[in-house]
């Protein structure tokens, strides 16, 4: 079919245009890959050889090491608690009708509405008044905030499309209440729970501007050790350990791709 | 009645008390502290404008707000012209073909942001990729300093926060029904008479969302400016982070946090105002 | 609908564009030649070939799926025909883009613009084509007052009901003053009291406007009250093309039959005159010879009483069904089933199970012709 002159025009911008963004929407991500397994000395594009010598000095690297286990670690702990109380409030939500329900909704929101930088000072004074600075405490607080708002936006998500008249019948197949919730409710909503809890895991483990403000010298994240090493110059092993970083975000968002697909993500 | 009251009380206690403790008291003792006369991190005392004043007034500091203005408007703007063409296409495109390029605008979101930054030192630095192209198609003769300049932290932060604007476009373009624009081309508009009076005016929720969103991530941005501006590049995050971690003046940093939340904030009000009167009064008469 | 105010006339619609120097030789507004759609394997549309003739309306019937939607969507330029050629007012438009071409389609939905008043939404094909902003105007209150509905000017899609948003629709549609108007099951949106009403109104206006139409429905009843001619497809072909009355009494296949009205069907040999059924069921048939397939439409099936000629015949009632104006009963004879439906005055309509005498009018019978290359 013959097409118009402008139409062409618009037809071909849309043609360059889209691939350009996908590719640079990928380009760090894959060239950060792609330059870890160099067997050069440096960080050159296209990389010198093929090596595996930069994963070994990652792996082998303490303070990489005992950062990617307390992120790790701090990132399942703050989700196991964001999992807890958004499950709680966001059950609340659907479930009830009260005064102020829109009220409370909007503030398990709203840490997603202030700017992460002043949050992290807002806090960071907070914890240091409290002497809670420094502490894991003071940073596990941190991200459970900015993680709850993407637990309850989830479960809540899930909750209005749930179906009521299951657990009606189960109620007059005799089921008590706490049956119901047991052997309907939760396992019904169980996909829902996968991709809040990772959301919410890989919210935590990727943070980085809050875990600076936060963080401290006992208990330093990943980002933050790749932030404070890449400040003072920068060399293939942090290409090693950000692929590594990428490495176990890829294999969480499998589960949720897996389990939900990613359309529920946008 | 009462037992189910106490269950609800259980339920959002957590919440509440979290939220309360942890943010809202935070946010308030930010401000409080904002109004401090002394420079010191803890144990401010008084009441003064000074920090207010001495970031309001101060033409270093003016222009790092007018700068990180400017990131803002321009990351949002750029970011809506080369977003909106794959939002719009997104909608468009059928499941299966949607699914990967999905994933695609999904997935540097997840990624943590230092991995990222770290990743454009890559392709921009000395010997990275774009010198590397650049020498290889014989536009330069020798390795040139693409880092540490405005284009560089720019293009930055549009990729950054560019999937928030793909998904906004995608999300309301999703809602208008391609027969509308099948209708149109009927009543013999073409491609561009179709997106400029029955698209555009139909998606504005959306664009205006995505403005919003993406000038406020912008406006709040550290890391980036950080690691790609360099010394001589600041925006208002990077300086509250040296306010902070280097400098300890942390009254000033609060000053110039709640500056920054103002204008976000009012950013934000400005968008849902125009949204609100879009709704209200009618457009295109048909007599124009 | 009154006439008073109406200002559009039937030489304002549809005849600048022929070509021919002998135009009074009617060329059809519509063509189409050997158009085939293939989506891979499947085969939506298969060699169609039909013209739509000036100021008929023309109805493409069929059930969901044949391929009548995608014929529609061919005219307008939404779909690409694999094959064959598209032809307006006698211009081949097949390589022309929909916005190009002078057709105007009234869509399943409406597709009224939600952001714009019942007035911009009419204006807006007016403005496309570069007319002028006080003929616009004029244009915009003609249609208005041609579907009465000018007090809704400045109203929004929203606030109308769905009546009145097909009417805006239809002003829409008819304001570039089309070559054909295109409607694409307007009436499927709408309850079935309303879809009635507004049938016999979409009816007069288009008698008063003297369009060309091409409708695309799958309600056999629809078609056979509104329409000049239709054209039955099933599997993306031509089932057969007639008047409604042609279709309804001269079914040109078994598929039509079943898929026009109601009717019985029964397969068995004819030979001198007479068609015996392959479970004994006698009738008279000329005109046919050999394996042969008859129709029967149960309005040609009486009880039978005194005065009833030798085409009587005894049966069981198998089924009985009352639906107001008349009942339908089911009467099994030998082996066979024939449908009949008549007014049985109150109380003496048969129940299941009673024996009854019906007389069938020779009229009634039609052969189905052979579908070629069967034995």
């Amino acid at each position: 079919m013959r097409i118009d002159a402008i139409d062409m025009g618009m037809k071909i911008a849309g043609a360059i245009v889209r691939p350009l963004v996908y590719v640079t929407l990928c380009l760090p991500a894959a060239i950060v890959v792609v330059t870890s397994f160099t067997a050069g000395e440096s960080l050159r594009f296209p990389p010198e050889g093929f090596s595996l010598r930069w994963y070994q000095a990652a792996i082998t690297s303490e303070p990489f090491m005992n950062a990617l286990w307390s992120s790790t670690r701090l990132a399942f702990i703050a989700t196991v608690l964001s999992l807890t109380i958004g499950l709680a409030s966001s059950f609340a939500i659907d479930r009830f009708r009260f005064r102020g329900r829109e009220a409370f909704r909007t503030l398990t929101l709203s840490p997603l509405v202030v700017p992460m930088v002043v949050l992290g000072l807002a806090l960071l004074q907070f914890l240091s008044w409290m002497q809670l600075n420094q502490t894991f405490t003071g940073l596990l607080i941190g991200h459970v905030l900015i993680t709850l708002p993407y637990v309850v936006r989830t479960l809540t998500a899930s909750f209005v499309l749930f179906d009521r008249t299951l657990e009606q019948a189960a109620m007059n197949l005799r089921a008590p209440p706490w049956r119901v919730l047991r052997r309907i409710t939760l396992p019904l909503i169980g996909p829902a729970l996968v991709s809040a809890s990772v959301f919410s895991f890989v919210t935590s483990f990727g943070n980085i501007t809050l875990s600076v403000f936060l963080g401290f010298a006992g208990e330093t994240t990943l980002p933050v050790q790749i932030f404070t090493y890449v400040e003072h110059g920068y060399d293939p092993i942090l290409a090693a350990v950000s692929t590594i970083v990428i490495l176990v975000t890829l294999i969480v968002i499998a589960i949720v791709e897996k389990l939900v697909g990613m359309e529920t993500v946008a | 009645m009462t037992k189910n009251r106490m269950h609800l009380g259980l339920l959002i206690a957590p919440a509440v008390i979290f939220l309360f403790v942890f943010l809202v008291l935070p946010m308030v003792g930010l401000l409080r502290s904002s109004f401090y006369e002394g420079d010191q991190p803890l144990g401010g005392v008084g009441f003064s404008l000074r920090h207010y004043g001495k970031f309001l007034v101060d033409g270093y500091y003016l222009s790092v707000l007018a700068e990180t203005i400017g990131f803002g408007l321009a990351s949002a703007f750029v970011s809506l012209l080369i977003g909106f063409p794959v939002g719009y296409s997104l909608a468009r495109l059928p499941p299966g073909k949607r699914r990967w390029r999905l994933i695609a605008v999904v997935l540097p979101l997840t990624l943590s942001l230092v991995v990222v930054v770290f990743g454009w030192l890559v392709v921009l630095g000395r010997n990275g990729l774009l010198n590397s192209l650049l020498i290889g198609f014989g536009l330069i003769d020798r390795p040139t300093q693409l880092l540490f300049n405005r284009t560089a932290v720019l293009v930055v932060l549009v990729q950054q926060f560019l999937p928030f604007m793909i998904l906004s476009v995608m999300s309301v373009v999703v809602q208008i029904s391609p027969v509308l624009e099948q209708a149109a081309a009927n009543l013999r508009a073409n491609r561009f008479v179709t997106f400029r009076r029955v698209v555009l005016p139909l998606a504005m929720p959306g664009i205006l969302s995505g403005l919003t969103l993406v000038f406020i991530l912008t406006a709040s941005a550290f890391i980036t400016p950080r690691l790609i501006g360099g010394p001589r590049i600041q925006m208002v995050g990077s300086l509250i982070f040296q306010q902070v971690l280097t400098i300890l003046n942390w009254p000033f940093a609060a000053a110039m946090a709640f500056v920054l939340l103002t204008i976000t904030l009012a950013v934000t009000w400005i968008a849902n105002f125009t949204l609100a009167v879009r709704l209200d009064s009618g457009k295109a008469d048909y007599a124009n | 609908m009154r006439d008073a105010n109406l200002k559009a006339g039937p030489a304002d619609f549809g005849d600048k564009r022929t070509l021919s120097a002998d135009s009074h030789t009617a060329i059809p507004v519509v063509s189409l030649r050997g158009i085939s759609k293939t989506y891979g394997d499947f085969t939506a549309v298969e060699n169609l070939s039909l013209d739509v003739r000036r100021g008929e309306l023309l109805c493409l019937l069929g059930p969901s799926g044949c391929g009548k939607t995608t014929t529609l969507r061919m005219v307008a330029g939404f779909v690409e025909p694999t094959a064959g050629s598209v032809f307006i007012s006698g211009r081949d438009v097949t390589a022309l883009p929909p916005y190009r071409r002078d057709t105007g389609m009234v869509f399943q939905s409406y597709a009224l613009f939600p952001h714009m008043t019942v007035g911009a939404n009419i204006s807006f094909g007016l403005e496309n084509i570069g007319i002028p902003k006080a003929e616009r105007a004029r244009r915009v209150e003609e249609m208005l007052t041609l579907v009465e509905l000018t007090e809704l000017t400045h109203r929004y899609p929203r606030e109308l009901s769905g009546g009145q948003q097909q009417r805006v629709a239809l002003a829409r549609a008819l304001a570039l003053r089309p070559a054909v108007l295109l409607l694409d099951e307007p009436f499927s949106n709408l309850d079935a009291q309303l879809r009635v009403r507004l049938r016999d109104e979409l009816r007069l206006l288009i008698d008063r406007v003297e369009i060309t139409t091409l409708f695309v429905t799958h309600d056999q009843e629809e078609a056979l009250m509104l329409s000049d001619r239709i054209v039955v497809i099933n599997c993306g072909k031509i089932e057969q093309i007639g008047t409604p009355e042609d279709i309804y009494e001269r079914p040109a296949s078994r598929f039509v039959a079943e898929f026009i009205g109601s009717c019985s069907i029964l397969e068995g040999v004819v030979s001198a005159g007479i068609f015996v059924s392959s479970s004994g069921l006698t009738l008279p048939l000329n005109g046919a010879a050999g394996q042969t397939t008859i129709v029967v439409r149960p309005e040609y099936i009486k009880p039978a009483t005194a005065s009833s000629g030798p085409n009587r015949l005894n049966g069981r009632v198998a089924s009985s069904n009352y639906y107001g104006a008349m009942s339908r009963l089911r009467v099994a004879i030998e082996g066979d089933a024939l449908l009949m439906e008549c007014h049985f005055p109150p109380g003496t309509r048969p129940a299941v199970g009673d024996a009854i005498e019906i007389e069938i009018d020779p009229a009634g019978i039609r052969a189905i012709p052979a579908p070629p290359g069967n034995a």
